[in-house]
């Protein structure tokens, strides 16, 4: 029982960094191998405005908030100097440059803030566990789990119902047209960029307290960011949620059926999501 | 003129590498032959993605693939064999390959299939590693170089830079038959493929049935650079095979110029420069590398030999241009 | 690089070796005696690599500033291993043909087994540094390549051993450790030193199978959940880096220290308490190669952490620092004595030496070059009372020499 709400938990953490992924896929049409190491600086940012034992929950989200606007801003230049200029090239270039900019945001983020491991405490309040129903539940547990589906049910929100979403859907579907019909393309693609951004920052503060800060935190979650992207089709918020939710009851089951192999069921599961759904459960989605 | 100039510098490249033992350092000697090698295994990927449009990021499992069988043959004693050890580690690719081809590209290509294949050589490094026998984490260390014959000659490889020229020699006879392939029907019909696979099927061409063999090939020359890697670098480990792996290929082909047959080639030892001339400037590896690609597709988005190719069409500037731009423009999606 | 000629005469026991071999003294005045050191200094190694080129460099200093060796200076060639087999034998065969013998190497076994197979042609001497593999001292042994570094069954048969002692009164443990194939030697070792010693004492112990958690993962709490469910009053944990911090700060929620009367880490010592502050578990065992405060003695231990306070400003150095320091200066030393870079003559001096270090007398086994220094554990934990929130609290040692295992210089152990 405990290893399906963990499962849950594990799911929502991914969700929150795939959330990005998956948008900036909708918009642009890439994988961005860069996201992981904008998560990894969203989190040292986090960390620098919290300190080591952030002094309220309201603290921490509120620097997972500063923190997502800074890779936000950050994800703008990147889209301004880089990503814009060869958007009209192919898409494995666009790859190879997302690829380039995680080995310098990595580089630099070993200059600033050093190798040594940063560790950030949960705050008081979600620091200690909860019994539901004879079952203890860490209660950092249940912050993660509402952060993920409070930050799903804004961008669901944000692109199925407000006008920005029927923008934002109208530039992916045809950039041409939209400016045809006189929206400001490059200005909307350049706010759903820095958007997806954003969320990979704020994913890194509020995850904070869960990892420990290393340069190599960006590619804990990278891989299985990817997995949920693609197992939820691609540019899919809706099937990316379910995925990572999959994703994370495999993975439980992984402990408890398969201790001696612990994190493999993931690759397996994937593997076979690809042969039997290849578009991905949702479908791909140009949002 | 384009031609010549670029064949020119192709012999001069070659006699410089073959004669590079004579007088550089052997740290340099071996990363030349690392390279060469790598470079082939570019050369691969590159069969698949430049001519029939599939990008694989798990091609470092079948280079791992081709090394581990290799390593586990020579440890068993088969040093006699070297020429069947080759061709038994190339067909362990290519049937591997063929086997995740049959069941995979029908059902999925583009980034679908990038990320089927990169689970699947994670699924290989992870196990590789867990198996005591190949050594685990460790891998096999203290591997071989063995005797080479032909008819009656016998080579020791493991004496001075005898297993260098090998290595020149093996990769040049890759390199022709890459070339071959990607030059004569079959890879003009992969061409063909790529541009329009609707049009190219109503054509008659059987795309899946191509596809595959491409698939299959390009798994075979992989296993087969990674199996003359495993005696050169003298162990194996399972990281061979791991994702940096998998994406030098790509970084490499993107480099290059993924229109040019040499692109990856180009891009390889391009790499390798830019790491040696590089090696002192510990700890800021990555910020180098990273601005230096970086630049490379912002100023070049067609690679170093696209650039050089648009370049010798600038300075002959003669009508020839078209022609030029139009080699220059190829990797732009169609 | 200060040459203080006083310093030098007075203390230089390389200046008197010197003295007896004049002809080769005048060979080699003027001229840097190099010395290669290949780490890890890209990549997730990167920061154990940094430990190495520290300590490498402080003890350069230290000896240049004595008068280096035979009245040369030392310099130290670094280069990165780039995290891979190829990239440490690119740097190795780079070094070797700019001329350079004497090399120190570590951090990855994978590395150095790429490297060990060369040494030979290019009459290299080696010493490997840190480095804990059985494999670098038993079937991958190499004569002209000494181990400074501590064997899994040494280290941790010896953890084993001393929690028994201590902790005669827990009969049941349990242990955790990363899904890495390798450090399966470590768990093994401290479950064969902890029965060992309880069956001496005539009593038992069991020892369950360790749970595995995924290397380099995000979430431990089904792990930790059923390690507390396994209801044992001891706990062994073996996870490296960000992964055993990210495992300690999981489980305080679920009150690790209060479900377990003992709590003992492999190796990890002071980069969990450095990272978590005041919310460091109430009590962690810890192994560590060096630690200066359990070498109150020690002059040469004290200069090191003196001059890696004044480098780092870090007044807890990682055990890498004294190690890599004490290789640099085993190679020295024997360059001084043999006064001669040949690895015919400096693998025997090297053999027989035994020069003062950071870590104690620097001994190698003759038969399978393997070292037996002290053995240091410390425990540590919360501490209100200190600003940094931390404090250690008590410091064990054992000899070394007791828990090594059987040579088997060539072939596999078993």
């Amino acid at each position: 029982m405990f290893t399906l709400v963990n499962g849950l938990t594990t799911g929502m953490a991914v969700f929150l960094v795939a959330a990005g992924l998956t948008l900036v896929f909708g918009i642009m049409r890439i994988l961005n191998f860069a996201h992981g190491a904008f998560f990894m600086i969203g989190a040292y940012v986090a960390s620098t405005l919290v300190g080591s034992a952030p002094r309220s929950v309201l603290a921490l989200v509120a620097a997972a908030v500063v923190a997502a606007l800074v890779v936000g801003v950050l994800g703008i230049v990147v889209q301004r100097f880089v990503l814009r200029r060869i958007q009209h090239v192919d898409e494995h270039y666009m790859l190879i440059a997302t690829f380039a900019v995680m080995l310098v945001c990595v580089g630099f983020v070993k200059l600033i803030w050093g190798l040594e491991f940063l560790s950030v405490d949960p705050p008081p309040g979600i620091d200690t566990g909860v019994e539901i129903f004879s079952l203890f539940v860490p209660s950092f547990s249940l912050f993660i789990i509402s952060s993920g589906v409070v930050v799903f049910l804004v961008l669901d929100f944000v692109i199925h119902r407000a006008w920005t979403g029927k923008m934002i859907t109208a530039i992916a579907r045809d950039g041409w047209m939209a400016e045809l019909l006189g929206i400001n393309v490059p200005a909307g693609i350049m706010a759903a960029v820095g958007g997806s951004f954003a969320l990979a920052g704020l994913a890194g503060g509020l995850l904070l307290p869960n990892q420990t800060l290393s340069p190599a935190l960006g590619d804990t979650f990278l891989l299985l960011a990817f997995i949920t992207v693609v197992i939820g089709g691609l540019g899919n918020v809706r099937g990316a949620f379910i995925a990572a939710i999959l994703l994370g009851l495999i993975d439980g089951l992984n402990t408890m059926l398969l201790p001696a192999y612990p994190g493999v069921a993931v690759y397996v599961g994937m593997v076979a999501f690809l042969l039997l759904w290849p578009n991905g459960i949702l479908g791909e989605s140009r949002l | 003129m384009n031609r010549t100039l670029s064949g020119l510098l192709l012999i001069f490249a070659g006699a410089a590498l073959v004669l590079l033992p004579l007088w550089a350092n052997s740290g340099l000697v071996f990363l030349a032959g690392t390279t060469m090698v790598v470079g082939v295994f570019a050369l691969s990927w590159n069969l698949l993605f430049g001519y029939a449009g599939l990008a694989s990021f798990g091609s470092g499992g079948l280079f791992s693939i081709g090394a581990y069988t290799m390593a586990v043959m020579l440890r068993g004693g088969f040093e006699g064999q070297f020429l069947l050890l080759i061709a038994l580690s190339t067909l362990a690719g290519g049937a591997v390959a063929l086997a995740i081809g049959i069941v995979a590209l029908r059902r999925s290509t583009g980034i679908f299939l990038a990320i089927l294949t990169l689970a699947l050589a994670e699924l290989l490094r992870i196990t590789l590693a867990k198996i005591h026998w190949v050594g685990a984490e460790d891998g096999i260390p203290n591997i071989v170089r063995p005797n080479f014959s032909i008819g009656l000659a016998t080579v020791d490889l493991g004496r001075g830079n005898h297993y260098y020229w090998f290595l020149c020699i093996a990769c040049a006879l890759l390199v022709a038959l890459s070339w071959w392939i990607a030059h004569g029907r079959f890879g003009r019909t992969l061409r063909t493929i790529r541009l329009d696979i609707e049009r190219a099927a109503f054509m008659g061409v059987d795309t899946h049935r191509y596809r595959l063999v491409a698939f299959t090939i390009s798994g075979a020359i992989a296993a087969c650079a990674g199996a003359l890697f495993a005696p050169w670098a003298q162990i194996v480990t399972p990281d061979i095979g791991n994702m940096m792996r998998s994406t030098q290929p790509i970084l490499f082909t993107l480099l290059g110029g993924a229109s040019s047959f040499w692109g990856p080639m180009i891009g390889a030892f391009l790499f390798s420069a830019i790491e040696f001339s590089t090696r002192t400037l510990v700890g800021i590896q990555e910020i180098i590398t990273g601005s230096i690609l970086l630049g490379v597709v912002l100023l070049f988005p067609t690679g170093v030999a696209g650039a050089w190719n648009a370049l010798i069409a600038r300075l002959t500037a003669r009508p020839r241009r078209d022609e030029a731009t139009s080699a220059a423009l190829q990797p732009v999606k169609e | 690089m200060r040459l203080n000629r006083r310093h030098f005469l007075a203390t230089s026991a390389a200046g008197l070796g010197a003295l007896a071999m004049p002809g080769i003294l005048r060979a080699q005045q003027g001229e840097a005696v190099r010395i290669g050191l290949i780490t890890t200094l890209s990549g997730p190694g990167q920061l154990y690599g940094n430990y190495i080129k520290d300590g490498s460099e402080i003890a350069v200093e230290r000896l240049n500033a004595a008068g280096g060796v035979n009245g040369a200076k030392i310099e130290l060639v670094v280069r990165d291993d780039k995290n891979s087999p190829e990239g440490a034998v690119t740097a190795f065969r780079e070094l070797t043909g700019n001329g350079i013998k004497l090399f120190a190497q570590g951090t990855f076994t994978a590395n150095l087994l790429g490297t060990l197979p060369l040494l030979e042609d290019a009459d290299v001497t080696m010493v490997m540094v840190g480095a804990s593999a059985l494999a670098l001292t038993h079937e991958a042994y190499n004569p002209r390549a000494f181990r400074l570094g501590f064997s899994s069954p040494m280290c941790f048969g010896g953890y084993g051993n001393l929690m028994a002692q201590k902790h005669p009164e827990i009969e049941k443990w349990a242990m955790l450790r990363s899904d890495v194939t390798a450090l399966a030697d470590i768990t093994n070792a401290f479950s064969n030193g902890l029965k060992a010693e309880t069956e001496k004492a005539g009593r038992k112990v069991e020892v369950l199978d360790p749970v595995l958690v995924p290397y380099g993962g995000a979430d431990f709490r089904n792990q930790i959940s059923n390690i507390i469910g396994s209801g044992a009053p001891g706990l062994f944990n073996v996870l490296q880096g960000a992964d055993a911090i990210s495992y300690y700060k999981q489980a305080r929620t679920f009150s690790l220290d209060e479900k377990f009367k003992v709590l003992c880490d492999s190796a990890n010592e002071f980069a969990i308490a450095k990272a978590m502050g005041a919310n460091t578990p109430a009590s962690l065992w810890s192994w560590t190669g060096w630690y200066p405060a359990a070498n109150k003695d020690n002059a040469v231990s004290d200069e090191v952490h003196k001059a890696y306070i004044k480098l780092r400003g870090d007044e807890y150095p990682n055990w890498y620092i004294g190690v890599s320091h004490d290789s640099i200066l085993t190679i020295a030393n024997a360059v001084a004595k043999a006064g001669s870079l040949d690895a015919a003559k400096l693998v025997p001096t090297i053999e027989t030496e035994t020069p003062q270090g950071a870590l104690g007398k620097i001994h190698f086994r003759k038969e399978d070059h393997a070292f037996a220094g002290d053995l240091t554990y410390i425990r540590f934990g919360r501490d209100d009372k200190n600003a940094n929130g931390w404090s250690v609290f008590e410091t064990a040692q054992l000899p070394g020499a007791e828990f090594l295992e059987r040579a088997t210089p060539g072939s596999k152990l078993n």
